[in-house]
């Protein structure tokens, strides 16, 4: 069975970078109607553009519709799910069944697949799902390997499950802290992440607060690459990277490491040792949260826990953007993004293949040369050894480490 | 008629329950809900006779979200609960009603996932579905409440009274802070280092529930007496039957138009000056969906 990887997309830049790095469908939100409100999230015309890009690559679009509604939520949604099934959208992502059902009505060819935030856990629930007529489950992040393996046996639903990125710390949708102390609705869209603050605890009046950190309720971030041939080996058919937030960089990392990953498994039946290295260096080189594999193999407790929220720290490794790629030269036009100098060790994060680290060597666009790129946005000519185009990435291997 | 539905811990208090006009008693067991002082399966067999002797309707809380390899043992729990016969059931999760169909359980079915239900829609939606009722989630305003009321009558059920839970983890917070694996059911809080807010927090069985301030209703709770709700909840699954006692006598005395909800509300925090209380008005307000 063909199993979907399935990437985040925040602008129609990053929706393209994921479908050029391998993903075989992406997601966003629109303007309405959707969580991330911070992310930039699509017009109509962006969508449609969106469908049009993906289907023309053979891959799929699924436009998350999943925020709690209120009943001032539903002006103007029937029309839009109207439009979005007009567009060819393959699918909406919501976590309400009277969404669910007004979509089935005014668009019943458009699938419909049920959110992470309704936290489904068992086969149960996913039957009322069924009774519904939902297409598609997208299970709660907290089942382990174990239990999506009982609960395919008792279920015909499709199964989604999460492998990449952030997560929350609450059974999703189920949180409302933000809401209290921040007055910002995690259900529509405005999370103030507040889980990841940190507390003082106290049993009656005596604080047990550690002498090391303070209570937390944040997560790790979820990163499977080290557990996805036990993934693979499950009944799920889609494996989602969170992520609507993050940069287009990232979404090529971790796309491109998750594709070899899956493209291994599916070939010979199994990840070797070199594989699995060659995939989880590609999702670490974006990487630079502290990460676990979630709840997979079971929670282990504060190997989950984020109890600082200072300790992520800031990758500076990509440099820069590929505009053009001039092969008789060799030379590629990029745009600034990070400092460099010239014989520094970079590389390039390329959906053409995988490439060798090379010594910085690069012009002004007239020919002089440069000897320190440090002006954001700045065009250089840049000697890269290998062919390159304009969804490539130059990063400095070393920097971060 | 509206409904109160009241949580009670310790069974001999039953009868003083029922002398204050409640018509149900909720009761949990000690797996199946986030109560720090469930019930165990003996007890809770006990207490279902004796709230139904008294005259009184017995409800099950089952306020967990379950996993597949619990689903045998939730099945035998809830066949069991229409042995007794329980009269309600109000659940968290969706599968709970899937389950109780399939087995023609004889108990009504309450829906109350606390965050999902904030429009008229979903809860029509779960009425065709043949779900018995609803409980309004807490983030919503008090004006889209009546909204949802006026849209589906005589069918939902409202928390008036209790600690608001904010969130609920499959993480065993506590434990994995301290290293020491265990539940920590009564007495722990946090306070955000830079805020005063005291926001108890529960542990139990690798699962996490915290809470914010108790949420009254005693200024409001006429207009809501008139309003077209099948129930009104009392859930002080945090504090003994002591301080619920007290709390429905007030609302009983706010009701006749003995007190006022202000001075109902001094007295409740006489009682006990360290609970901090939130006016169902304010947190309705609060909460402002700024998005």
């Amino acid at each position: 069975m063909k199993k979907e990887l399935l990437a985040p997309a925040g602008d129609l830049t990053r929706l393209k970078t994921a479908i050029i790095y391998g993903a075989d469908a992406v997601y966003f939100g629109g303007k309405q109607f959707s969580l991330r409100a911070r992310a930039s999230n699509f017009t109509i015309s962006d969508i449609a553009e969106a469908v049009q890009f993906a289907h023309s690559y053979g891959r799929k679009v699924y436009v998350t519709v999943n925020i709690i509604p209120h009943n001032s939520d539903f002006e103007g949604l029937e029309e839009y799910l109207k439009i979005l099934s007009e567009l060819g959208v393959d699918a909406i992502i919501c976590a309400s069944a009277a969404i669910l059902e007004l979509s089935k009505w005014v668009a019943p060819q458009m699938e419909v697949h049920i959110s992470t935030q309704q936290t489904t856990l068992n086969s149960q629930a996913i039957s009322y799902w069924r009774s519904k007529g939902a297409d598609r489950i997208v299970l709660g992040r907290e089942v382990t390997l174990r239990q999506i393996e009982q609960l395919a046996k008792n279920t015909d639903m499709p199964l989604e499950v999460f492998i990449h990125g952030g997560m929350c710390a609450n059974y999703s949708g189920r949180c409302t802290i933000s809401n209290a102390l921040t007055n910002r609705d995690a259900n529509r869209g405005g999370c103030a992440h507040s889980c990841r603050w940190n507390y003082h605890l106290y049993q009656g009046d005596q604080c047990r607060d550690r002498d090391d950190y303070l209570f937390s309720m944040g997560s790790r971030d979820m990163n499977t690459s080290p557990i996805m041939e036990k993934l693979l080996k499950t009944e799920a058919i889609s494996f989602k990277i969170e992520g609507r937030m993050k940069t287009a960089f990232y979404i090529a990392g971790v796309v491109k490491g998750y594709r070899y990953l899956i493209d291994c498994y599916q070939s010979q039946g199994f990840i070797s040792e070199e594989q699995y290295r060659t995939g989880m260096d590609l999702v670490s080189l974006v990487e630079n949260r502290e990460s676990f594999t979630g709840f997979y193999e079971g929670f282990e407790g504060k190997k989950g826990q984020l109890y600082s929220i200072h300790n992520s720290t800031a990758s500076q490794n990509f440099v820069a953007n590929v505009v053009s790629y001039d092969d008789a030269s060799s030379l590629a036009i990029v745009e600034v993004r990070n400092h460099f100098e010239k014989g520094d060790v970079l590389s390039v994060l390329n959906p053409l293949g995988f490439a060798a680290d090379f010594p910085a060597q690069m012009w002004d666009l007239d020919g002089n040369e440069v000897t320190v790129a440090n002006r954001p946005l700045q065009l250089l000519k840049l000697k890269v050894p290998v062919e390159v185009n304009e969804y490539s990435f130059v990063y400095a291997p070393e920097v971060g480490k | 008629m509206t409904d109160w539905l009241v949580t009670i811990r310790d069974i001999a208090n039953i009868e003083m329950f029922r002398e204050l006009g409640i018509d149900t008693l909720i009761v949990a067991d000690e797996r199946f809900s986030s109560s720090p002082c469930g019930l165990s399966r003996d007890q809770l067999a006990m207490a279902v006779a004796k709230i139904r002797k008294a005259g009184l309707k017995a409800a099950i809380r089952i306020d967990r979200l379950f996993y597949e390899d619990e689903l045998a043992d939730l099945e035998s729990y809830l066949r069991m609960l229409d042995q007794l016969p329980a009269d309600l059931i109000i659940c968290t999760d969706i599968g709970v009603k899937q389950i109780a169909d399939r087995i023609k359980a004889g108990y009504q079915i309450i829906y109350a996932p606390e965050t999902l239900l904030t429009n008229g829609y979903e809860i029509e939606s779960l009425k065709r579905d043949g779900m018995s009722g609803c409980v309004i989630s807490k983030d919503i305003t008090i004006r889209e409440v009546y909204d949802i009321l006026r849209q589906v009558p005589d069918y939902c059920y409202l928390k008036v009274h209790g600690p608001v839970l904010l969130s609920y983890s499959g993480r065993g917070y506590i434990s994995s802070y301290l290293e020491r694996k265990g539940n920590y059911l009564e007495g722990w809080h946090l306070v955000e280092e830079t805020r005063s807010d005291v926001l108890p927090i529960v542990e139990k069985n690798g699962e996490s529930w915290l809470y914010w301030q108790t949420l009254q209703s005693f200024s409001e709770i006429s207009y809501l007496l008139k309003a077209p709700l099948k129930g009104l909840i009392i859930d002080n699954n945090l504090y003994k039957d002591e301080y619920t006692l007290k709390t429905v006598s007030l609302y009983r005395r706010v009701m006749a138009g003995e007190i006022s909800g202000s001075e109902a509300l001094e007295q409740l925090k006489g009682f006990d000056r360290s609970i901090k209380y939130l006016d169902i008005n304010d947190l309705k307000a609060t909460w402002l969906q700024k998005g």
